[in-house]
C-alpha cells in the first residue's frame, strides 16, 4: 500500500513539474526540431536523398533529445535535498527510480513521438514509415531514459556530468537505435517490420528489469 | 550484499587467499608476474611474428596483407577478454570492497583501449588493400569500436571523482552495466551488417594452413604475456600512488628495485 | 525506539573522520553531537538516517519491543537543504515528503504541520517564492508528518541555523514535546540552546 503511496507520489510530482515548466518539454522538442532541420543544410535538399538519411536523423534526433533531459532525473533533486527524500523512503529506492522515469518516458516519450511523423514529412518520407518512426521512437525513449538513469545516477556530484553521461550512455543505445530505426526501415522497403519491433520490446523489458536495480546502486554509490 | 574492505576483512579475515587482497602483499607477485610475462611476451612475439612473416605461406586471395592478422585477431581477441577480467575486478569490488580489485579494474582498462586501437588501426591498414578503403562497416570492425567507446567511457568516469573511493564503485559499476551489454551490442552489430550487407571478406575469414594457425596461436599467447604485463606495471604505480602513505612501501619498492 | 551503535568508523573523501564510535541511546534522549569542523558531525547522523554507509561498524535501530527497524522507517532526517522544490507549491512538497516516507497523511494533518511552525497561510505558495526563513519554518514542519508523536527518532542537522529568536524557542519546545512522547532526538549545533529534556546528553566527536 504505501509502496504504492509512494511511486505514485513520485510519479505524480514528475508530471505536476512537466506542467509547471512549460520548458522542460518544449526545449526537447525544440531542440529535436532544430537537429532535425539542420540536415538537410548539410546534405542537400533533394527528396530521394534526404529520404534516405531521414529515418536515421530523426531517430538520432529524439535519442539526443532525450539524453539532453537525463540531468532533470537527480541533479535538481539533489541540489536542493529533495533527493534525500528518496534515499531515506521507506520503500526500495529502485521503484522509486523505476515510477521517475516512467514518468518522464511517459511525458517525454509521448511529446517526441507526436511530432516524429511530422518530421517525417520534412524528410519526404511516405505516411506508413513515419508512423512506424512515431512507435519506435516511443518505444525507444523508455530504454534510454532507463539505460541513462544508471549514468546520471552516477554522475550526480561529478565533474563534467552533462557530457560524460553522454559518453557513458550513447555507446550503449546502439541496440535500441539498430531496431529502432530498423523497423522504419524495412515499412520503407515494403517489408515486415515485427522482428525489430519485437526485439526492442525484449531490450526494453529487459532494460525495464535490470536498469532501475542498477540505477539505485548507482545513487548510492554517488550520494554516500 | 556489498561490503567495505574492513567488512570483508573481519568474515574472511583468516583466509589465504584474503592475504594477496592486500596490496601490500600482492605488490611484489605482482612485480614478479610483471617480470616474467615482459620475458614471455617478447620471446613469445620473436617467435611468433617469425613464423608469421617468415614461415607461413602467401594467402590465396589476399596475398601477403593478410599477415595482419597475426596482430589483428589476438588485438581484437584481447580488447574484448580484457573488457570482461575488468568487469570481473569490478563485480569483485563491489562485493567485497577490496580497493586491489578496483585498481585492477583501472590497471587493465587502458590496456584493453589499446588494444582495441590496434585492432582497430590493423583492421583499417588490412581494409584499405583488400576493400580499398581504410573504414569499412563491417560488423567485427564496428563492435571493437564501440567496445573502444565503453573502455573510454569508464577512464573518463574514473577520472571524474576526486574522491577515489566513490570514483571505484561508480566506475565498477560501469564496467559491469557495459559488460551485461556487450554480448547485446555484438548481436545488434553482426544483425545490422547481414540487414545492410557488408564485406563478406574479413581479416582472418578464410581457412588457414597450420603454419598459419599455430603462428596465430603463438602470437595470441604473447598479447596475453604483453597484457598481463602491461596491467602489473600499472597494477604497481597504482599502488604505490594510492598507498603513498602505508609504512610497507619504501622498503617494498627498494626490494623490487634491486 | 532505541539506537544501538557499535564500534562505528567513517571515512569522508578518503578520510578517516572517526573510528570506534560506540554508544547507545533509548527512548526520550535528547544527543547533541558537538565537534569541531570536519569532525564527522553530518557524517553520522547520514549515518543514522541511511544517507551514508559506515567503513565498519553499524548503528541499528530498533522499536521499543527490539524488533529491528530500517533507517528509514525509524528516523526523520533534516538536513541544510530544505528538501523541497521550488517550483511546486509547499502542500505538494509536504504531501510528496510524506509518501516517501511511508506516512498517510491527511490534510489537516498537514495543516496542523505547518501551523505548528507559523507558516499555515503559505501552504497554497510556490516555495520558490517563499523568504529564507519561511522556506526553512515549513521544510521543518516534515518533522511533524507523522501520524503519532514520538514515532519517530528526529535526526536534526544544525536545525537553529537560519532561524529567528521566536522560531529557535519554538523548535526547542517542539523538541521538548517530542521527546516526552517518547521519541529519541539528535541533533548537531554550534549553539547552545536550551531544550528541556528528560535525558539529554552530548556525544562529542
Amino acid at each position: 500500500m504505501s509502496l504504492r503511496s509512494a511511486t505514485g507520489a513520485v510519479f505524480r510530482r514528475e508530471l505536476q513539474l512537466f506542467a509547471k515548466r512549460k520548458s522542460d518539454w518544449a526545449n526537447p522538442l525544440v531542440f529535436f526540431l532544430i537537429v532535425c532541420a539542420l540536415f538537410p543544410f548539410a546534405v542537400g535538399s533533394e527528396s530521394e536523398r534526404l529520404k534516405l538519411i531521414g529515418i536515421g536523423v530523426i531517430f538520432v534526433g529524439a535519442l539526443l533529445a532525450a539524453m539532453l533531459s537525463l540531468p532533470r532525473l537527480f541533479d535538481e533533486d539533489a541540489r536542493d535535498g529533495s533527493l534525500e527524500l528518496m534515499l531515506t523512503s521507506t520503500e526500495p529506492l529502485a521503484a522509486l527510480i523505476l515510477a521517475r522515469v516512467a514518468a518522464l518516458s511517459l511525458a517525454l516519450g509521448v511529446a517526441l513521438a507526436a511530432v516524429t511523423p511530422v518530421f517525417a514529412l520534412f524528410y519526404a518520407l511516405p505516411f506508413d514509415v513515419a508512423g512506424m518512426l512515431a512507435i519506435s521512437v516511443l518505444m525507444a525513449v523508455p530504454t534510454l531514459l532507463l539505460i541513462g538513469a544508471i549514468a546520471a545516477a552516477l554522475l550526480v556530484s561529478a565533474r563534467g556530468g552533462a557530457i560524460l553521461t553522454a559518453v557513458l550512455v550513447l555507446p550503449l543505445t546502439v541496440p535500441t537505435l539498430i531496431f529502432g530505426a530498423g523497423a522504419a526501415l524495412k515499412v520503407l522497403y515494403g517489408e515486415s517490420p515485427m522482428a525489430e519491433l519485437a526485439l526492442q520490446a525484449a531490450f526494453m523489458l529487459l532494460a525495464l528489469a535490470l536498469c532501475p536495480l542498477a540505477a539505485a546502486a548507482a545513487l548510492k554509490i554517488s550520494t554516500d | 550484499m556489498a561490503r567495505t574492505e574492513q567488512q570483508s576483512n573481519e568474515k574472511f579475515g583468516g583466509r589465504w587467499f584474503w592475504r594477496y587482497a592486500s596490496p601490500a602483499t600482492f605488490y611484489p607477485v605482482a612485480g614478479m608476474i610483471e617480470k616474467l610475462c615482459w620475458v614471455a611476451a617478447i620471446v613469445l612475439a620473436a617467435i611468433g611474428l617469425y613464423i608469421g612473416f617468415f614461415v607461413a605461406p602467401t594467402e590465396a586471395t589476399q596475398g601477403e596483407v593478410y599477415r595482419v592478422i597475426y596482430i589483428h585477431v589476438p588485438a581484437a581477441w584481447m580488447a574484448m577478454v580484457i573488457y570482461l577480467a575488468m568487469a570481473f575486478w569490478a563485480a569483485t569490488g563491489l562485493v567485497l570492497g577490496t580497493r586491489l580489485s578496483f585498481m585492477m579494474s583501472h590497471a587493465l582498462a587502458p590496456t584493453g583501449a589499446i588494444m582495441a586501437v590496434v585492432a582497430l588501426i590493423t583492421g583499417s591498414l588490412w581494409g584499405r588493400p583488400t576493400w580499398g578503403t581504410y573504414w569499412v562497416w563491417d560488423a567485427r570492425l564496428t563492435s571493437t569500436l564501440i567496445l573502444f567507446f565503453l573502455y573510454v567511457g569508464y577512464m573518463a568516469l574514473v577520472a571524474a571523482f576526486d574522491d577515489k573511493k566513490k570514483g571505484d564503485r561508480a566506475s565498477a559499476l560501469i564496467a559491469l552495466v557495459g559488460a551485461i551489454n556487450v554480448p547485446i551490442i555484438y548481436f545488434s552489430v553482426n544483425w545490422w551488417n547481414s540487414l545492410h550487407q557488408g564485406s563478406s571478406v574479413r581479416p582472418g575469414s578464410s581457412s588457414m594452413a597450420s603454419t598459419m594457425l599455430t603462428a596465430m596461436m603463438v602470437m595470441t599467447f604473447a598479447f596475453w604475456a604483453y597484457c598481463i604485463a602491461a596491467s602489473m606495471y600499472r597494477l604497481r604505480t597504482e599502488i604505490i600512488e594510492r598507498e603513498r602513505n602505508a609504512a610497507w612501501l619504501p622498503a617494498a619498492v627498494k626490494e623490487a628495485s634491486k | 525506539m532505541k539506537l544501538e551503535v557499535k564500534n562505528l568508523a567513517a571515512e569522508r573523501g578518503g578520510r578517516a573522520v572517526f573510528g570506534g564510535l560506540s554508544f547507545t541511546a533509548e527512548a526520550s534522549t535528547l544527543l547533541r553531537v558537538t565537534g569541531a569542523n570536519g569532525a564527522g558531525k553530518t557524517t553520522l547522523l547520514r549515518i543514522l538516517s541511511g544517507l551514508g554507509a559506515p567503513v565498519s561498524g553499524e548503528a541499528q535501530w530498533r522499536s521499543n519491543d527490539g524488533a529491528a527497524l530500517t533507517p528509514g522507517e525509524a528516523t526523520c532526517f533534516v538536513g541544510h537543504a530544505n528538501a523541497f522544490n521550488e517550483s511546486l507549491s509547499v502542500t505538494e512538497n509536504l504531501s510528496y515528503a510524506a509518501a516517501l516516507g511511508g506516512l498517510a497523511l491527511s490534510p489537516d494533518q498537514m495543516i496542523s504541520a505547518l501551523d505548528a511552525f507559523g507558516v499555515k497561510a503559505l501552504r497554497n505558495r510556490s516555495f520558490g517564492a517563499l523568504s529564507q526563513g519561511q522556506k526553512k519554518r515549513c521544510s521543518l514542519a516534515r518533522m511533524l508528518l507523522a501520524p503519532t508523536r514520538g514515532s519517530r527518532a528526529w535526526l536534526l542537522d544544525e536545525p537553529f541555523v537560519a532561524l529567528d529568536v521566536d522560531t529557535q524557542a519554538l523548535l526547542a519546545q517542539l523538541i521538548s514535546a517530542e521527546l516526552a512522547a517518547g521519541a529519541l532526538v539528535i541533533y548537531t549545533s554550534h549553539q547552545a540552546v536550551d531544550i528541556n529534556a528528560p535525558v539529554s546528553r552530548e556525544l562529542s566527536l
